[in-house]
């Protein structure tokens, strides 16, 4: 429902908080079968939410590098409630959903957001790739560019596992 | 269900690992290299170089130090995620003597200190032996008879590498 308005959500003081939240918390339902679990299990609801949600982010780095809010938003991906980049007022705001996703998400805060910055990694290191360089010049950007640099997750091949099936019935 | 215990515990034991997407910081560390590669300093007053912007220094230097400082610790708290001696490697490499040498004299003394800093505490033999030629007696002499901004945090970087 989000998804058509997220670059100007991204670029809203108040809208973002929203996205914010929605990245905190979005929960899917997971199916009953046995096979089906297990299948999911490499596909949780943060991972699909990292690819809806992080990837339109990501998509417009570019014109998010160039305000405050918008860098805000790409912050979030990787240092989220980050205090060089939040005020304490704003961390107040998006904390205030972690006692409710306490008692409805099985999934730890640590976890979900070390796999948000998972997905969101490998499109930031992207970006610096091709625009870092000119980024770095502006004030806001080189910060962005930095904490790019020093915690987005990178250094290592990514695995994707595939199970190859021999039913045997 | 024991049709599906089955097909898992007989099937799933089969896993294949493959490369995907190669995640590496490597290329974007040579992306902001290059960018401080170009001569200095710059010709063109309406662009300068990268090391003559503060906050662009302030990066440099960050990610030579590994991280960010913290006033609280009077330390720099080091990224797990960011290796500053494979960045240092990268701009031993890509920025090279000249151009080294010369933000060195200029307005990037404090970058390299903190390149000399870790190449000192991380870098391999090779790479100290590398700089120390760089940063030999005849760049000593000019840079103690210049006003070169942390030119005393250099010379002592120059001097612990030696």
């Amino acid at each position: 429902m989000i998804k058509p308005h997220v670059e100007r959500m991204c670029t809203d003081d108040e809208a973002q908080l929203v996205l914010f939240t929605a990245l905190d918390v979005i929960e899917y339902d997971i199916c009953s079968t046995f096979v089906r679990i297990l299948l999911t299990s490499f596909t949780s609801d943060t991972k699909l939410t990292a690819k809806s949600l992080v990837s339109d982010v990501i998509s417009h780095a570019s014109s998010f590098a160039t305000s405050p809010q918008g860098r805000r938003s790409l912050f979030h991906l990787i240092v989220p409630r980050s205090r060089r980049h939040f005020t304490p007022a704003q961390i107040a705001v998006i904390a205030e959903t972690d006692p409710i996703r306490a008692k409805t998400s099985k999934k730890d805060g640590a976890v979900r957001e070390s796999e948000i910055r998972k997905a969101a990694s490998e499109g930031l290191l992207q970006f610096v790739v091709e625009k870092g360089a000119e980024t770095t010049r502006d004030t806001g950007g080189s910060l962005l560019v930095l904490d790019i640099m020093l915690y987005a997750e990178g250094g290592q091949v990514s695995l994707y596992f595939s199970v190859s099936c021999h039913a045997e019935f | 269900m024991q049709k599906e215990v089955r097909f898992l515990f007989t099937s799933l034991c089969r896993v294949t690992r493959s490369s995907d997407t190669r995640i590496d910081k490597s290329s974007a560390m040579k992306a902001l290299a290059e960018a401080l590669a170009s001569p200095y300093p710059s010709d063109n007053p309406a662009r300068p170089h990268l090391i003559d912007l503060s906050h662009a220094s302030r990066m440099y230097k960050s990610l030579l130090q590994g991280g960010h400082f913290s006033h609280a610790g009077n330390t720099v708290v080091r990224s797990p995620a960011f290796s500053p001696s494979d960045f240092a490697s990268v701009f031993l490499s890509v920025v090279g003597k000249d151009v080294t040498i010369a933000i060195a004299q200029g307005e990037g003394a404090f970058v390299a200190a903190e390149l000399l800093e870790r190449i000192r505490e991380e870098g391999s033999e090779e790479q100290k032996k590398n700089i120390r030629e760089w940063f030999a007696d005849a760049f000593v002499a000019r840079l103690k008879a210049s006003e070169a901004k942390g030119k005393n945090v250099l010379l002592e970087k120059i001097k612990a590498l030696s």
